[in-house]
């Protein structure tokens, strides 16, 4: 190496300058260059500024609301399968297990979930930060809808709970570690939370369409109060009982559901007394429906179809279903003189509330209706596989034979009716009832509405015929309030209210020794589908192995099974938590 | 001078080379301290070239002059000849497998005896971070494998290749399994993370790269730094080691060009594919499924008959029938209850797929400049007989080097690699669902609608042919480098490295029909469903570096010092479009689309900046000194908490350099290392103390649209910092029996602090994830093993090497003050599995209602033929207590679901020209936990919804009673299955039992090759350097006991069918050097 002192200098200064001009330069040049913010995500400073941000967040809450299983699901069992009323096989056997008391205790989750809540709660701990707007008190409402929404559904599986208003952080130890409140002032939270939504909330004609609107919120109001003053009455003795007889809650139900019924905004779906009732159930768009009071819908155009197309979706109705409808005298089947028996599925439907023949299929009914207008008939039930209907009573209601012209097979697009108006009747007839205030007026402009709609007879209070085969509540109960429980049953049918009722009433009785069964075995069945089980009354009996109960019966225990257990991990972490009675 | 474009590259002058031992200098100055020269000044130089370590002659090796025109082979005797211009000159030799060395011959010499070290030898020199350095000069835990032990095997990408050579760098089969294209999971000794990814850092010539992306015929070396002292130089993204992979670039020195080419073609089938039971056989186990859950069987007697009839004389009976209403067929789920007879393996299974390999490559130096370009096709076909799957891989690789003036050195690297997988995809359910619904396949299920010739919908082939994801992975690195060497010792690095990545992926949704039962077409996908939803992601890296050594040496000390900065920057930027209603499947594009449409996009960010220095200190290459500093700030921490500063140090002592060295005739060499050093890890992901609110698209449909929504943040996790890895190795290096035998040996303890994790546990109340914080501490200890004796007998040359390691994670601190099971907990060794013990079968109704009470397990039913779980606790009832350590009820750690010593054996023979090698790879303890519900599909057989159900051979020793048609089981090892999806199988395996975690561990002999290389005389004729022939076969058998499964594929959603099987593949290959 021969380079002389004034080159090597000159190569120094090169590499001194790469290095503090790159180096130190790279870095320097730009302060920020470890400061970085997200670039496609809002950060909640920047969120909160116009009720338009509002509105973006409540979209997501509707989420919560019950649908159908979408397609790819395999089907969708009746809605209240694993009832009295209709049951399930296959895919969906695990229906049954609520009532079956089929019931593990879990170490997590098992439904004890509260993201839902704190969604509602955030939004509300942070609406405040938006200015003003037109509709600003409007969301605010749908957010007490829903924190009321959510919280009921905790409510039906765990009973007491503890009561959140804020979105907790880990550093709010006394919230997260402390005690349920008692059912009853759960119930006061949530019939609180209502009240500020109705008060906030926007009337049907004032929101697009398939919001949330005033009625809304006033007929869940009513639904809640009736379930919870039913609850408090008839658990007033056992271990799951309220803090109160339940009248205040009653008086509650009856006056929100009034408030519906004053408000004139909906009124029941009319039409031929022969299909009405079938065609509300299988529509794809209710918006103007004067019945419908929220709903969700599918669409095959948005890929997002639901599973119900699976039909019989491994379920079918129970005999004692079928058996609930009266005939067209208004008389039950037990004494009417229309009645033409049980052992042909074709003869079941005659002479019975029409109710029953569009809600159950019958042979001649159409299955499919192709675009080209040919249609497919209903021979017989499809029996004696695991995914067939299980009793030969399959459903009518909620099943579209027009086929989906996008596609050429079975809609999917069937629309979930969430809230109708028919429920504010019932609800309303029943909490006068259960206040022993129920007058003929109110039977007129409740349950004869739905009566009238399908041609049935009118009810009278002072004339109602003793039923030898009225169910046996474990208690007493009036004529009325039977009949307007067998109304309920029958107009509400499959649409989710059945298990509900069972425990609000405490009517294990209605289940207890018992096993669901289908229709009679005819020979006609039995040509068609050989070697199902029966019963010794030789009707079908698919349960016959299935429940848990002493001789597959309903495993159900009334000292344990009304509500659901707490996750074990629940109670491990925060000891102020106790276990639900009898796990 | 300078041979290739290393991460330090020393621009020295020949004439100055002889004396200095810098430790930091290149790959000649230790070739140089093997050689033994002797001059003298003849027009011709000849001499003998010897195996280093037998002294046996060399035949074949490449003699040539550095400095002008003349090339010369050495014979069969390791004899040579070659003329030389007089004076001093440079001779060049070289020969695969063995370190190329330059050999200064003086003006009067002849009889030069060369000895050529093998590559893997203890004279090598390895790449280390920002460097190279001698083995012998060594201190941390590093594994080197060369080019020598990849080559010439039929596998898609590095990693499979890697597989099994490192001890403790564990490369597992991943959700991708064998299909075409896909990649594996991969970390080094077992280091564990709550959160986060734990794969190793992968820099191809110090330019960080997917390892997948390169192209296995241009590495030259692959350098695993496993403990922290040695890759603390690369600080913030080395947390869990380094993979440093060196390509081939041009041998400086050689005038002439060198062209290489190199050919595999393969043919390849799944290794393992269960295989359903017989028609009759699977319909009586589904009807014993269904009669124990209470249905009605599947196959009623008339399906029975019209099966038994089709079995004895195929199409005599009906295969399936129509519903009533014509419109769906009467064929119970995947063909349960149809009377087709389907060896669906044999339809959907091509016999063989094929898979070619090819590459080219330039490569030489003149005086001042080098070169190396390069290009490869890779391709591989997949294992379906209709799903055109494929992968197609180009890469391109190139190098140019100047020796601009005579202390500053220019080049530039440029790489491109481009890889297309082409595969068949399910609309909702994506690519990787169709070996699940390929599992589901019953053997009833007719291929063919009946009389006609068109597939049925479950056979899913027309849809395969509609349904299409396609995926092409571009990569553009464009990396110039400055070397600068001002004062001799002063060498300063300047690189840039920018890394363009483009991915774009579309799925594809056209048409297609199945037929109904009426004879009409029905579509498949509705024409407004038919989409096109392409996804283009775009990503930047740019990282410029620069760094700075300076290497003296006085007397016997050899110091060298180095200092650098390195800054990253990283942007993704990612469209996603969605499509509907192809108005003509043949032209499948956003615009040709006329339904409804949306896009979204995807950005983000992330920088680093560092300061890194080294000082290395050796005397004599006997006392070894090594320290590094490295100080790193990342943008995902909050400002304030980005900084991270990690020290490390390590040592050697070669005893065997010491006069007083008693055993240097059995231990021929020994070296004691230690270290101990820190690391950080940033792998969190971005922006976590910022809380951003999610936008997503609503479920719920308001006037038939979704709407936008946005959502609530999760509770941000402030204040985090940097994870930091120390860990604290011992290791020693020995070689034995005339340094035949070499062993490597190395033990260390690594602590993970400050884990980012979940902070501790609180109630569901919370309602959202609780925030990340640095949580806890696990500690990782294990051990490596090498070791690898080498021998001859006559002419025949044997190498026979092995690998073992092993490591246990355990959990040091984590603030989970009740010992909840659910999270983790002090004292938690990872990867163990808590369940409980069972007793075999119950038999009777009377032994159900005398054992404890089992219903916490399952509330319903239980039945012969169900689990009996054992009361540990003796309460009377099986339970989890309060699911804690202290009260775990009867629960137990029965197992541990992570592999442990993982092994690779691996062997040559030679003999002339001949060349046999092997290599097992294996695994030797694992409890395999595959039967929960989800997973477990396969593993459960007939206990599965009719949709899953499945029977293979294994799966008929289940339990059954004499009303079984196939005759009573009481003994049996499966549970009593129930055709139900979980339901009432949940009581038998819901939850790990110690009665089903079989053994994972397996042997399996992952490739055997037989090479012929050409002689000499033949091919010098056809002006050819070298030719090699062989062949090749990967997965060839495997060694388990548990027959089911792959045990390599059993992990993640392996277990229920889902992902894409191994392959065994058969090779020819052939690499020519002109």
């Amino acid at each position: 190496m021969s380079t002389s002192k004034k080159t090597d200098m000159k190569k120094i200064y090169l590499i001194l300058f790469l290095f503090v001009g790159l180096g130190a330069g790279l870095s320097s040049c730009k302060k920020d260059f470890l400061n970085l913010t997200p670039l496609d995500q809002i950060s909640d400073p920047e969120f909160w500024k116009t009720d338009q941000d509002l509105e973006l967040y409540m979209n997501g809450l509707y989420s919560v609301l019950p649908g159908w299983n979408l397609a790819g699901a395999g089907g969708h069992p009746l809605l209240d399968a694993g009832t009295d009323m209709a049951i399930t096989v296959g895919l969906f056997l695990g229906e049954k297990n609520r009532l079956d008391g089929a019931i593990n205790i879990p170490s997590s989750g098992g439904g004890w979930s509260w993201t839902n809540v704190r969604n509602v709660n955030y939004f509300l701990a942070n609406s405040e930060r938006v200015k003003s707007g037109a509709l600003k008190d409007h969301y605010i409402g749908e957010a007490y809808f829903f924190r009321a929404f959510n919280y009921f559904n905790l409510l039906k599986q765990f009973g007491d709970l503890p009561i959140v208003k804020s979105p907790l952080t880990v550093k709010d130890e006394s919230a997260l570690f402390g005690p349920r409140s008692s059912r009853t002032e759960v119930v006061n939270f949530i019939l609180s939370d209502l009240d500020l939504a109705v008060t906030k909330l926007k009337k049907k004609s004032e929101v697009p369409a398939q919001r949330i609107s005033r009625d809304v919120a006033l007929l869940f109001k009513s639904r809640v109060a009736l379930y919870e003053g039913t609850w408090e009455k008839y658990h007033q003795n056992d271990a799951f009982k309220g803090t109160t007889d339940g009248k205040a809650f009653l008086t509650a139900a009856a006056n929100a559901a009034k408030a519906v019924m004053d408000g004139a905004i909906y009124k029941l779906t009319t039409g031929n007394p022969n299909q009405v009732y079938y065609e509300l159930f299988n529509q794809v768009n209710l918006n103007s429906d004067p019945e419908i009071m929220l709903w969700r819908g599918y669409s095959s155009a948005l890929q997002y179809n639901n599973a119900l197309s699976a039909w019989p979706n491994g379920s079918g109705f129970t005999q004692d279903m079928v058996n609930l409808y009266l005939c067209t005298d208004g008389l039950p089947i037990g004494v009417s003189p229309l009645y033409r028996g049980d052992k042909d599925i074709r003869n079941v439907v005659i002479n019975r509330d029409p109710r029953l023949v569009q809600t159950v299929m019958n042979p001649g009914d159409p299955i499919t209706i192709s675009l080209k207008n040919d249609t497919t008939k209903y021979i017989l039930p499809m029996l004696g596989g695991a995914q067939t209907g299980p009793t030969g009573y399959e459903s009518q209601k909620f099943r579209r034979p027009q086929l989906d012209p996008t596609t050429g097979v079975a809609s999917g697009e069937v629309a979930y009716i969430i809230f109708r108006y028919a429920e504010a009747l019932l609800n309303y007839a029943e909490a006068k009832a259960e206040l022993g205030e129920l007058t003929q007026a109110d039977v007129d402009l409740t349950i004869n509405r739905l009566r009238a709609r399908v041609g049935m007879p009118n009810m009278t209070i002072a004339s109602i015929r003793t039923d030898p085969n009225w169910p046996d509540y474990g208690y007493a109960l009036s004529n009325a309030l039977k009949e307007i429980r067998r109304e309920r049953a029958v107009e509400l049918m499959v649409e989710g209210f059945r298990r509900d009722d069972i425990m609000r009433w405490a009517a294990h009785k209605l289940i207890i020794g018992k096993r669901p069964k289908g229709a009679f075995y005819s020979d006609e069945l039995k040509k068609a589908f050989p070697n199902l089980a029966v019963d010794a009354g030789n009707f079908l009996d698919p349960y016959r192995t299935s429940l848990v109960g002493p001789g597959s019966t309903w495993g159900f225990d009334p000292a344990k099974h009304y509500l659901l257990p707490i996750p074990i991990n629940e109670m491990t972490l925060n000891p102020a938590i106790k276990q639900n009675p009898g796990y | 001078m300078c041979n290739k474009f290393k991460l330090v590259c020393f621009t020295i002058k020949n004439s100055s080379m002889r004396k200095t031992k810098l430790l930091a200098y290149c790959l000649m100055v230790s070739a140089i301290l093997l050689l033994s020269v002797s001059v003298s000044a003849q027009k011709k130089v000849s001499g003998t070239v010897l195996d280093a370590t037998s002294n046996s002659p060399l035949a074949g090796a490449t003699i040539s002059l550095k400095n002008g025109t003349g090339t010369s082979i050495t014979r069969s005797d390791g004899k040579f000849e070659i003329a030389a211009p007089a004076g001093k000159t440079v001779l060049t030799v070289s020969f695969v497998g063995y370190q190329s060395q330059d050999i200064p011959v003086g003006a009067n010499e002849s009889n030069l005896t060369i000895s050529m070290t093998r590559t893997g030898d203890m004279g090598e020199v390895v790449v280390i971070g920002y460097g190279t350095k001698k083995k012998v000069d060594l201190t941390g835990a590093i594994s080197t494998v060369t080019a020598k032990d990849i080559e010439s095997r039929p596998v898609a990408n590095a990693q499979q290749a890697l597989q099994g050579l490192v001890p403790n760098l564990n490369i597992s089969v991943s959700n991708a399994g064998g299909e075409p294209g896909g990649g594996m999971n991969m970390s080094i000794r077992g280091l564990s993370s709550f959160s986060g990814s734990t794969a190793p850092f992968v820099l191809v010539d110090n330019i960080p790269m997917d390892i997948n992306s390169i192209n296995p015929a241009d590495i030259e070396t692959i350098t695993v730094l496993k403990d922290a002292a040695s890759s603390a130089i690369y600080g913030a993204r080395a947390a869990y080691g380094v993979i440093l992979i060196t390509t081939k670039s041009g041998k400086s020195g050689k005038e002439k060009m060198n062209v290489s080419l190199q050919t595999n073609m393969a043919l390849s089938r799944p290794v393992q594919y269960p295989r359903l039971v017989d028609p009759m056989t699977f319909a009586l186990v589904s009807n014993d499924a269904a009669k124990n859950i209470g249905n009605a069987p599947w196959y009623n007697q008339d399906a029975l008959d019209r099966l038994a009839k089709n079995i004895a004389k195929p199409g005599s009976a009906p295969e399936m029938f129509g519903n009533t209403d014509g419109q769906t067929w009467n064929i119970g789920a995947m063909g349960l209850g149809a009377a087709a007879v389907t060896d669906w393996y044999d339809v959907l299974f091509k016999d063989f797929s094929s898979r070619q390999k090819y590459n080219l490559s330039v490569s030489g130096a003149s005086e001042k400049i080098d070169y190396y370009l390069s290009g490869g096709w890779y391709k591989e076909d997949g294992l379906l007989r209709y799903g055109n799957e494929s992968f197609n891989r180009y890469n391109f690789d190139g190098k140019v080097n100047a020796q601009a003036t005579k202390w500053a050195k220019v080049g530039v690297l440029f790489k491109y690699n481009s890889g297309l997988q082409e595969f068949p995809w399910q609309q909702d359910l994506g690519r990787g669902r169709i070996y699940d619904m390929m599992s589901k396949l019953k053997p009833t299920m007719p291929a063919k609608y009946p009389g006609t010739d068109m597939w049925t919908q479950e056979s899913r082939i027309l849809e395969w042919g509609a349904m299409r994801d396609n995926t092409l992975n571009t990569q553009m690195i464009l990396a110039p480098r400055i070397t600068l060497e001002p004062i001799k010792g002063w060498v300063t690095n300047v690189e840039f490295n920018y890394t363009n990545s483009n991915n774009r992926r579309e799925y594809i949704a056209k048409q297609y029909s199945w037929m109904k039962p009426n004879g009409e077409l029905a579509p498949g996908v509705a024409k407004v469903a038919t989409s096109y939803r392409p996804r283009l992601s775009t990503d930047n890296y740019m990282s410029p570096n620069i760094y700075s050594t300076y290497a003296k040496s006085f007397g016997k000390h050899n110091l060298s010092i180095m200092a650098g900065y390195q800054q990253e920057k990283f942007k993704y930027f990612s469209l996603n479009a969605d499509a509907l209603y192809l108005l003509s499947d043949n032209v499948p594009s956003v615009t040709t689309a006329v339904g409804t449409k949306t896009v979204d996009d995807g950005q983000g960010h992330w920088a680093t900046q560092s300061g890194f220095g080294r000082l290395l200190y050796d005397f004599s290459d006997k006392y070894l000194l090594e320290a590094n500093f490295r100080a790193d700030a990342s943008s995902r921490f909050e400002p304030g908490k980005q900084w991270g500063y990690f020290p490390s140090v390590s040592a050697g002592w070669v005893a065997s350099k010491e006069k007083f060295y008693p055993l240097k005739d059995v231990v021929n060499y020994m070296k004691i290392r230690g270290s101990l050093g820190e690391l950080g890890n940033q792998s969190v992901s971005n922006y976590l103390y910022i809380p951003t609110m999610g936008i997503n698209q609503t479920s719920f449909l308001f006037s038939g649209q979704r709407l936008w929504s946005v959502g609530a943040p999760n509770i941000s996790s402030v204040n985090l910092t940097w994870e930091k890895v120390r860990t604290l190795d011992f290791g020693a290096d020995l070689a034995f029996f005339k340094r035949r035998l070499s062993v490597t040996y190395d033990w260390y303890q690594s602590f993970t602090t400050d884990l980012v994790g979940p902070g501790p546990a609180v109630p569901a109340l919370l309602g959202t994830a609780v925030p990340r914080e640095n949580a806890g501490e696990i500690r990782t200890r294990g051990f490596d093993l090498e070791l690898k004796w080498k021998d001859r007998i006559g002419n025949v040359y044997f190498e026979i090497g092995g690998n073992l390691a092993n490591n246990i994670s355990q959990v040091m601190a984590y603030n989970n003050p009740t010992q909840i099971l659910s999270t983790f907990r002090q004292g938690q060794i990872l990867g163990e599995l808590w369940g409980y013990r069972t007793d075999g079968l119950f038999q009777t109704a009377e032994e159900i209602t005398k054992w404890p009470n089992q219903s916490f397990l399952w509330s319903g039913r239980w039945n012969t033929g169900d689990l009996k779980y054992l009361d540990l606790d003796n309460n009377g009832v099986v339970n989890n207590g309060k699911n804690t350590v202290v009260d775990p009820g009867d629960m137990r750690i029965l197992g541990n679901e992570r592999p442990q010593y993982l092994y690779g054996i691996n062997g040559n023979v030679s003999w002339k020209g001949l060349e046999l090698s092997f290599f097992f790879q294996g695994v030797g303890k694992q409890d395999l936990y595959i039967t929960e519900i989800l997973n477990g599909n396969v593993f459960r057989g007939p206990a599965n919804g009719p949709l899953h159900m499945m029977v293979y051979s294994q799966h008929l020793d289940y339990w059954r009673d004499a009303s079984s048609p196939l005759g009573a089981n009481p003994n049996a090892y499966y549970a009593k299955p129930y055709s139900v999806f979980d339901g009432d199988n949940s009581k038998n395996y819901g939850r790990p039992v110690d009665r089903y975690l079989p053994s994972g561990a397996y042997c399996r002999l992952k490739n055997l090759r037989l090479g012929y290389t050409i002689p000499q005389k033949l091919i010098n004729k056809v002006q050819i350097k070298g030719a090699n022939i062989y062949f090749s076969g990967e997965n060839l058998f495997i060694i388990n006991k548990f027959k089911l499964l792959d045990p390599e594929q059993t992990a993640g959603s392996a277990g229920d069918g889902r992902i894409y099987p191994l392959s065994k593949a058969f090779s020819l290959g052939l690499n020519v050097n002109f």
